[in-house]
C-alpha cells in the first residue's frame, strides 16, 4: 500500500514528538528516573546515573535530528533500537514479577506495566515500518 | 555491498546509521553532563537508592539509627483509615506520595509527608505530629502511599519511627484501595471533598 508523503512526514514528525516530550519529562525530573532504572533491576548501580542523565538528552537530541530531518534515516534507527530496548526491560521486569512503571514519561505520567508494554510495543512497530520506509527512499 | 544501480545496499546503511547513532549517542552523553552541571541540584553520579538518600536526611533531622523491620510496623484496614478520616476515631493521615500526586487527590484529612521532600515536609508538619498525640500517644500516625507496590509508607512510616514518633502504622492499600472503594476524596485546593 503506498501511502502519500504527506501522512509519512505525519507518522514521522508524531514519533519524534513522542521522544521528544518523553525526553523533556525525563529531563526535569533525573532522580526520579533514575529511581524508576533502578527498579528494573536490570543495571550495575554504576551505570544507573549516566543512563538516567544521558538517555533523556539522547532522546530530545535525536527526535530533533528526525524533525528537523537531519540523519533522518539514523534517527530513526536511533528511536527504533530505543523502544526496542524499552520493551525488552518492561517485558523482563514483568516476566520477573517486578512491578514497575518505566518511567518513561517521567513522574507526570505513571501507567500501568500492560499500558506501557502496549506503548513500546506500538512505538517499536511504527518506528520499524518507518526505518524502512526511509532506507528505501534513500 | 552495493546495488546494481549503485546506490548503497541496506547492509551499508544500516552500518552507515549505526555510526550517526553512536554519534548522536556521544554528544548526547557530553550535553547530558553539561546540563547536569549547570543545574542547581545535579544529579550525583553515584546513585543512591531511596533508602539510602532518606537515611542521610533522617541523619540531618537528628534521628536514630536503628530502624524497624517492616515487618514489625503495624497495618491499618481501610475501614479504620475511613473512621479516622470522618472522625469518628483519633488518628493522622499521612500521604507519602510526591507532592504533585497529592495536590491532585488525596484522602480527606490526609497531610503530605512526602519521601523526597521529607527535609522539608518534616519541620512543616512536626506541630502537627506533635498535637495528633498530646493527648494519647496511642494515636496512630497511618501512612499510606499509591498501593501495595508502593515502599514509599514504608519508608515514611521507618523514618517516623526513628525520628521518635510511636505508633506509626502502615495502610497498605494506599490510594489505590480508597478510590476502588468509592470513598470521598479530597483535592487540597479546593475547600469540599469531592464526593465520586
Amino acid at each position: 500500500m503506498k501511502l502519500p508523503p504527506w501522512f509519512l512526514r505525519l507518522a514521522e514528525w508524531a514519533f519524534a514528538a513522542v521522544f521528544l516530550i518523553a525526553g523533556a519529562s525525563k529531563l526535569s525530573q533525573p532522580l526520579a528516573f533514575a529511581d524508576s532504572v533502578a527498579a528494573f533491576r536490570l543495571l550495575p548501580s554504576q551505570a544507573i546515573a549516566p543512563l538516567a542523565l544521558g538517555l533523556p538528552v539522547f532522546e530530545i537530541v535525536t527526535a530533533l535530528c528526525l524533525l528537523l530531518r537531519r540523519w533522518r534515516s539514523a534517527a530513526l534507527l536511533v528511536l527504533t533500537l530505543l523502544s526496542a530496548i524499552f520493551l525488552f526491560a518492561l517485558l523482563q521486569a514483568r516476566a520477573r514479577g517486578i512491578a514497575v512503571d518505566c518511567g518513561c514519561f517521567g513522574d507526570w505520567m505513571k501507567t500501568s506495566p500492560s499500558v506501557a508494554i502496549g506503548r513500546a510495543f506500538a512505538l517499536l512497530a511504527c518506528g520499524t515500518a518507518l526505518y524502512r520506509r526511509a532506507i528505501n527512499l534513500s | 555491498m552495493a546495488m546494481a544501480n549503485g546506490s548503497p545496499g541496506v547492509s551499508a546503511l544500516l552500518q552507515r546509521d549505526l555510526r550517526r547513532g553512536a554519534g548522536l549517542l556521544g554528544l548526547s552523553l557530553a550535553l547530558a553532563l553539561a546540563v547536569n552541571a549547570f543545574r542547581s541540584d545535579p544529579l550525583p553520579l553515584r546513585y543512591q537508592p531511596p533508602a539510602e538518600r532518606l537515611s542521610r536526611v533522617l541523619a540531618e533531622l537528628g534521628a536514630g539509627s536503628t530502624a524497624p523491620a517492616q515487618a514489625t510496623l503495624p497495618e491499618t484496614t481501610l475501614e479504620e483509615v475511613r473512621a479516622i478520616s470522618e472522625g469518628r476515631k483519633p488518628g493522622l493521615l499521612l500521604d507519602a506520595r510526591p507532592s504533585l500526586f497529592y495536590e491532585t487527590g488525596t484522602i480527606p484529612g490526609a497531610e503530605n509527608l512526602s519521601r523526597e521532600t521529607l527535609r522539608d515536609d518534616y519541620p512543616r508538619l512536626l506541630p502537627r505530629l506533635q498535637a495528633a498525640q498530646a493527648a494519647s500517644p496511642s494515636t496512630p500516625l497511618v501512612v499510606f502511599c499509591s498501593g501495595s507496590d508502593c515502599e514509599d509508607s514504608v519508608l515514611v512510616a521507618s523514618a517516623l519511627a526513628r525520628l521518635g514518633h510511636r505508633s506509626v502504622t502502615l495502610f497498605k492499600g494506599g490510594w489505590d484501595a480508597w478510590e476502588a472503594a468509592g470513598y470521598p476524596t479530597f483535592v487540597p485546593e479546593e475547600k469540599e471533598p469531592e464526593q465520586p
